[in-house]
């Protein structure tokens, strides 16, 4: 009987380990996958290359100004108003990309019961430039200049397009189908000098007047529950795809890329959107 | 450096302990020596032949008891050395494992390097054979803990480096960045007073650091969509395992193991693909007086357990799954062995041995691995008599043989499938003074592979201190098939000669060999790889103290 009883404690005992263990395993927070695109690839309508005989005159450099922002943070809207100031003084040849990621979730997690404008786009551009200590935060060209502090925007942004470009951008046939969601473009990317080193592009879906929560330190309402969401990244159909693959590109190579891209859902209004 | 001030501050320390307790010191040494003679005909002419001309390696450990502490550390020297990469020259050098260990009361801890397994080591086996230069050390801390009947183990750490064959990277001498933890207890029940049931659970974690999965998440997002998965940081393999003795001479073993998902790469393909996996393992014994017989079956199913999917062949491993197949010992018996494939396998052997007097005893073994869709991948056919003719002479007389699928154990599109055939004899023959004559002969017979063999070894012993050996492995009926690595060999019937001798002084054994050894695959407890010909010296040196 006493042997009985001790193997029945010992069964106990060999379930409470069975058990620490699944909990140790499995009731531990759940981990954060890496980013794997599941999208369904774009569909390229041209793919083609040639080489000019006359090349392209060199083009001004536009500067790609990624801002890396978040909904509950106060004092990202300073730097919202420097791009809008941006945009105002240059148009068109500032790019400003208004990026929610899911690091800083103290500044990022979205308020119960508005839109979540995080992508994970987000995190990869960090992976290639590096984290920096918080937020605001914007790269420039996703070259060394970037910034946590908004006061030097500007002048980094300003300094960036007094450049040029060794490749000249340019697009055409562009179409934006609002029934079926659809946006084409034709894009023509030239070299206008020659180059041994790589050149990347992405294609990112922005949407504008997007209306939803931010805080904002410098508003008195402090929680604004309108506040005009400018530039929201909704999607890369195309994230840094390298050019060509050879080491050095001559002057007056012309990549031609056509694409048909399928809009992401959770954009509000078409019409507000641009490639 | 920070590791060796920290040996020179320890062992510092206890040597004022030992002041009052003088402790005691052990070791062994090890040592071997190649020189190299190259010859072209055998495929003898990896860059050692070429460049540097000899080799060698020395391993010296030391174990050091003192106020229930102890200590180990063995230092590690490798020159030229093709164990690691049999196709390279190695030298590097440095301490190769170190710990120290001690027991408070019931409690054992354990800092620095151990070995260890879990079961017979499905999810996890930490261990060392210097034969063909594996070292799976874990380092980090251990702990070992008796309650009452119970015996529970924890440790975390990180398994020992390697020299990586895919890129070159060294990191022998240092650890690899992905962390290994691990839970496991066993319990020993006396069911009755004829039955006795041992039982054990464990669970491994095995995380990967960041940077191997941003590398795999690079090269899975470049994947077509089909192939893509989320692949994870965490994957856990659960050990079950009981073994039931009865004293009627019966046991049995079982062990299942389940690893949950993670990315795996295929060996074949090199791509890498999401999914779980699991092994099944029993063996099932009986023995009395004059028979003994054992049946072990194992299925394999998806199971590799690496420290990153990116280590491919012996790199990394986490998990064991040795050859389910007779060990032999003897050179041409021992050729074929099939590697466990951890794509999939499903593999059963049976032994049995017979006895039916002290003079005579009879041994059969049968083994069959195939692929989970049923395809012939191994089996051996293994008969052998002995017969102690009087108090002199022992002879044995046998068969082999061996269907071995070449193709996928040795990732040789081209190669055929080998049957072979092996009749083989050896006699050993007492002479007075403590002097043997031991004569042993094989003739592979078979059109695959190199083709067929006929191996004869005349040794000479004067015991306990002298051996003297000579043979030859001739390759009767050379096969050179197209498109394979056997292409490399001359076509012509070889002779791969070879002279032995050793030396036996107490504990220390020297031996001097002069040695042409055909390429194939080298396997050393159930562990194989293929490595090159060899054509020249050995000299071995081992002492124990």
């Amino acid at each position: 009987m006493k042997t009985f009883l001790q193997q029945k404690s010992s069964m106990t005992t060999m379930k409470i380990f069975s058990f620490l263990v699944v909990l140790i395993c499995f009731i531990s927070c759940k981990e954060q996958p890496p980013f794997i695109d599941l999208k369904p690839p774009l569909i390229l309508l041209t793919d083609t290359t040639y080489i000019k005989s006359i090349p392209d005159s060199v083009q001004p450099h536009n500067v790609l100004l990624e801002d890396f922002t978040g909904v509950r943070c106060g004092n990202c809207p300073r730097g919202h108003k420097i791009i809008e100031d941006l945009k105002t003084l240059h148009g068109n040849r500032v790019v400003a990309l208004a990026l929610h990621g899911e690091d800083f979730t103290n500044f990022t997690t979205p308020y119960d019961g508005y839109e979540d404008f995080r992508i994970p786009y987000t995190r990869r551009i960090l992976d290639i430039i590096g984290k920096p200590s918080g937020l605001p935060f914007a790269s420039f060209d996703r070259s060394e200049s970037s910034s946590n502090t908004v006061g030097e925007w500007k002048s980094i942004a300003e300094r960036r397009l007094d450049s040029i470009s060794p490749v000249r951008l340019a697009i055409s046939d562009k179409i934006l189908d609002t029934t079926n969601m659809i946006f084409k473009a034709k894009y023509y990317m030239s070299y206008t000098q020659e180059l041994n080193e790589n050149i990347y592009y992405s294609v990112a879906i922005l949407e504008y007047e997007v209306i939803s929560r931010q805080l904002d330190d410098d508003n008195a309402v402090h929680n604004v529950l309108d506040y005009h969401h400018e530039n929201l990244t909704r999607d890369f159909p195309v994230f840094f795809k390298q050019i060509n693959k050879l080491p050095i590109t001559e002057k007056g190579r012309t990549y031609v890329k056509e694409f048909e891209v399928k809009l992401p859902e959770n954009i509000k209004d078409v019409k507000n959107c641009t490639e | 450096m920070k590791v060796y001030l920290l040996l020179a501050c320890s062992f510092i320390s206890f040597a004022t302990l030992a002041q009052n307790d003088k402790g005691q010191l052990t070791g062994n040494f090890q040592s071997r020596s190649q020189f190299y003679d190259r010859d072209d005909k055998i495929g003898a002419n990896t860059t050692q032949y070429l460049h540097e001309k000899s080799s060698n390696e020395s391993f010296l450990y030391l174990n050091y008891k003192v106020n229930g502490f102890t200590f180990d550390v063995r230092y590690d020297l490798f020159t030229n050395s093709p164990l690691l990469n049999p196709q390279a020259a190695y030298t590097n050098s440095g301490i190769g494992f170190y710990s120290i260990n001690k027991s408070v009361g019931d409690l054992e801890l354990t800092a620095g390097y151990f070995y260890d397994q879990f079961g017979t080591g499905l999810s996890f086996r930490s261990f060392y054979d210097i034969n063909i230069g594996i070292d799976y050390a874990i380092q980090g801390v251990r702990a070992k803990y008796k309650i009452g009947n119970y015996k529970l183990k924890a440790f975390s750490g990180v398994q020992k480096g390697f020299l990586n064959l895919s890129n070159g990277e060294d990191t022998r001498f240092k650890t690899t960045p992905q962390n290994i933890s691990g839970l496991n207890a066993e319990r020993s029940f006396t069911l009755t007073e004829k039955i006795n049931l041992n039982t054990g659970l464990g669970v491994i974690k095995r995380t990967l650091d960041a940077g191997t999965l941003n590398s795999i998440a690079n090269e899975i997002n470049a994947y077509d969509l089909t192939n893509r998965f989320i692949p994870r940081y965490n994957t856990y393999a659960f050990d079950a395992y009981a073994g039931i003795n009865f004293a009627s001479g019966f046991s049995g073993y079982f062990e299942y193991s389940y690893k949950t998902h993670e990315a795996i790469r295929d060996p074949f393909v090199a791509t890498l693909s999401d999914g779980v996996g699991q092994v099944y393992f029993t063996s099932l014994s009986y023995s009395t007086k004059g028979l003994g017989i054992n049946v072990q079956a194992r299925k394999v199913d998806n199971y590799q357990f690496r420290t990153s999917p990116n280590y491919l062949t012996l790199n990394g491993a986490i998990s064991y799954l040795p050859a389910l197949t007779r060990s032999n010992s003897n050179r041409i018996l021992a050729r074929y062995n099939p590697i466990a494939q951890v794509n999939g396998e499903n593999g059963i052997q049976a032994d049995i041995i017979y006895s039916p007097n002290k003079k005579t005893s009879f041994t059969f073994n049968y083994s069959y691995v195939s692929q989970p869709n049923g395809g012939i991948l191994f089996s051996e056919r293994y008969a052998d008599v002995s017969h102690k003719v009087n108090k002199n002479l022992k002879t044995t007389f046998g068969l082999q043989s061996v269907f071995y699928n070449q193709k996928v154990y040795e990732l040789n599109p081209d190669a055929p499938n080998v049957k072979t055939i092996t009749p083989f004899a050896e006699v050993v023959y007492k002479l007075k003074n403590k002097r043997s004559i031991h004569l042993e002969t094989q003739y592979l017979s078979t059109k695959a592979d190199l083709g067929s063999f006929i191996n004869v070894v005349v040794e000479y012993s004067i015991a306990p201190k002298w051996s003297f050996a000579v043979g030859d492995m001739y390759n009767t009926k050379p096969v050179r098939t197209p498109g394979t690595p056997q292409q490399a060999v001359s076509a012509d019937k070889i002779h791969y000669y070879s002279a032995f001798s050793s030396y036996t002084q107490g504990t220390t054994r020297f031996t001097l060999a002069y040695i042409k050894q055909v390429q194939g695959v080298n396997c050393t407890g159930g562990i194989c790889r293929v490595e090159p010909a060899f054509s020249g010296v050995r000299f071995e040196l081992s002492t124990t103290f």
